[in-house]
């Protein structure tokens, strides 16, 4: 379909669009990407906005897939306000408890082989160190179905995994407490990605290959724009039931003076009951890092990202059942971030539903960032037309459903 | 009950339909029972009474369309227990743990 610039911008400002990546409708090459690249070989220019992990990673692959690419965030990659803005993010493969649970497991273990790759490129530059292998260990009073289902993934994709005894967990972590114990499942090529300076570096490469990025308000012609936890306060109408934007709770607990048995490599990534977490990473230490429930969605641009110390009873709740050498430690740092659940609990990958040359990218349900690396090439590949595979796209499709109760979190 | 004490956070769509019967699959009305009072309300698990909990699970199971029972739904595992969750749950009211 043909879109002239007065119409685009009348549909967006009325909200009822939510955009991640546009072609220009101002542009000559408005027609599909995928035309475009069949039928002349200049690029097609592409505006991403927001430069999260989705963002940032989407344009870096656009770029490198010949498209012409301008990033536009309101306050710029890794910045504190954004889901992937915070310290530290976990990349793990472990969901069997997913209904898609199989094709993000797959995903998941490519994203670690390219967070490593990363890496490597960091360490050519020195630049600080920014995936660590430290493993997951979960911990389950009994043997659940998301474990067997897991299992039977990593099984399926032949994925590496230990199914340890009480007693040899205690024996390789003694220092981790869980009364009842019935099973570890552990995954040793999952780790912890330092997350704020990683969407940084995404971002300098992109530039330095040739990419811009706008500060300031997004924007595109007179419109703004939004993403992540913005969209369903940018475009209400479209996305205001369709994702919720409850906010996560993570405090850093300083370690006791010269303990080194909370730090990497001497701690897994863990997950118990309720609460997920991974050991101080060098060689700043922020401190043992521990992930808990958070509280209710609201206005992202009027939350604050730290945590009062009403909040603070539950994660000591977890030193003291599972960690008991760190009671009493004290707390380091606290975040707070924003995460976007869509109804089906899978990403949105999608078009919009009147403009083809719109896309809605979004969804990332607590578990987005890790996924980066992949989730860029394939979306990039989405944009550009190269990639047309019908399954995939039905999973990332913009589902009809809507959460249901009213809340006044989106602004 | 549920609008009470979990709506702030949850949205009841999360606890009905396919993707409640997946999350659920292959276990019982305790193991819900016993999951909700261990970890919420998420910061302060285990805070409210087993009945306010069960109350909640008795929402949960009625916007599922679990038949009602000729009590109210109560704590105790040996019932709860009796009562599958996911895709291929018995609704009919079989076994129910209103029955206790």
């Amino acid at each position: 379909m043909t879109v002239d610039r007065r119409e685009f911008l009348k549909v967006a400002t009325a909200g009822a669009a939510l955009t991640l990546a546009a072609v220009d409708p101002t542009s000559a090459k408005t027609r599909t990407a995928k035309s475009v690249r069949q039928t002349n070989s200049q690029a097609p220019d592409i505006a991403v906005i927001g430069a999260g992990s989705f963002g940032m990673w989407t344009a870096l692959n656009l770029l490198r897939q010949g498209a012409s690419v301008t990033v536009i965030d309101p306050y710029g990659p890794g910045n504190s306000r954004q889901t992937s803005g915070g310290e530290t993010r976990g990349v793990r493969t472990s969901y069997g408890n997913r209904r898609h649970g199989k094709l993000w497991t797959d995903w998941a273990n490519q994203a670690i082989e390219k967070w490593a790759e990363w890496d490597e490129m960091g360490r050519d530059r020195l630049l600080p160190r920014l995936f660590y292998n430290t493993g997951d260990l979960i911990l389950r009073d009994e043997m659940i179905p998301y474990l067997e289902d897991t299992q039977a993934f990593w099984d399926e994709l032949n994925i590496p995994y230990e199914l340890l005894e009480p007693e040899e967990v205690r024996y390789r972590w003694p220092w981790i407490q869980f009364e009842d114990l019935a099973v570890g499942l552990y995954e040793p090529r999952a780790g912890v990605v330092r997350a704020r300076r990683a969407i940084e570096s995404v971002a300098e490469v992109f530039l330095e290959e040739g990419g811009k990025l706008h500060y300031g308000h997004a924007s595109l012609g007179d419109k703004k724009f939004a993403c992540g936890p913005w969209f369903p306060k940018v475009f209400p109408e479209l996305m205001g039931k369709r994702l919720r934007i409850p906010m996560g709770h993570v405090f850093y607990f300083a370690l006791p003076p010269g303990d080194t048995r909370f730090m990497y490599p001497n701690m897994p990534s863990y997950g118990v009951p309720g609460c997920t977490g991974w050991p101080a990473l060098g060689r700043d230490h922020r401190g043992f890092r521990v992930r808990t429930g958070g509280r209710p969605p609201q206005d992202p641009d009027e939350s604050d990202r730290w945590i009062d110390k009403e909040f603070h009873e539950r994660p000591r709740e977890i030193l003291e059942k599972h960690f008991p050498d760190l009671i009493g430690a004290p707390i380091s740092e606290t975040r707070a971030c924003h995460y976007e659940s869509s109804v089906d609990g899978n990403w949105i990958i999608d078009t919009h539903p009147d403009f083809e040359n719109v896309w809605l990218i979004g969804g990332g349900s607590s578990e987005g960032f890790k996924f980066g690396p992949v989730l860029g090439e394939y979306i990039a590949q989405r944009v550009l037309g190269t990639n047309d595979d019908a399954e995939f796209a039905e999973q990332f499709r913009l589902k009809e459903e809507e959460f249901e109760d009213e809340t006044e979190p989106n602004g | 009950m549920f609008t009470s004490m979990c709506s702030a956070c949850h949205d009841t769509r999360e606890f009905r339909g396919a993707e409640f019967e997946w999350d659920w699959r292959r276990q019982t009305v305790w193991d819900l029972y016993k999951t909700m009072a261990e970890t919420m309300p998420e910061d302060a698990p285990g805070s409210l009474s087993p009945e306010t909990y069960a109350a909640v699970i008795a929402y949960i199971l009625s916007i599922n369309e679990y038949p009602a029972g000729p009590i109210d739904l109560t704590p105790a595992q040996a019932s709860m227990d009796s009562v599958p969750l996911g895709p291929n749950a018995d609704k009919t009211g079989r076994g129910s743990s209103t029955d206790t």
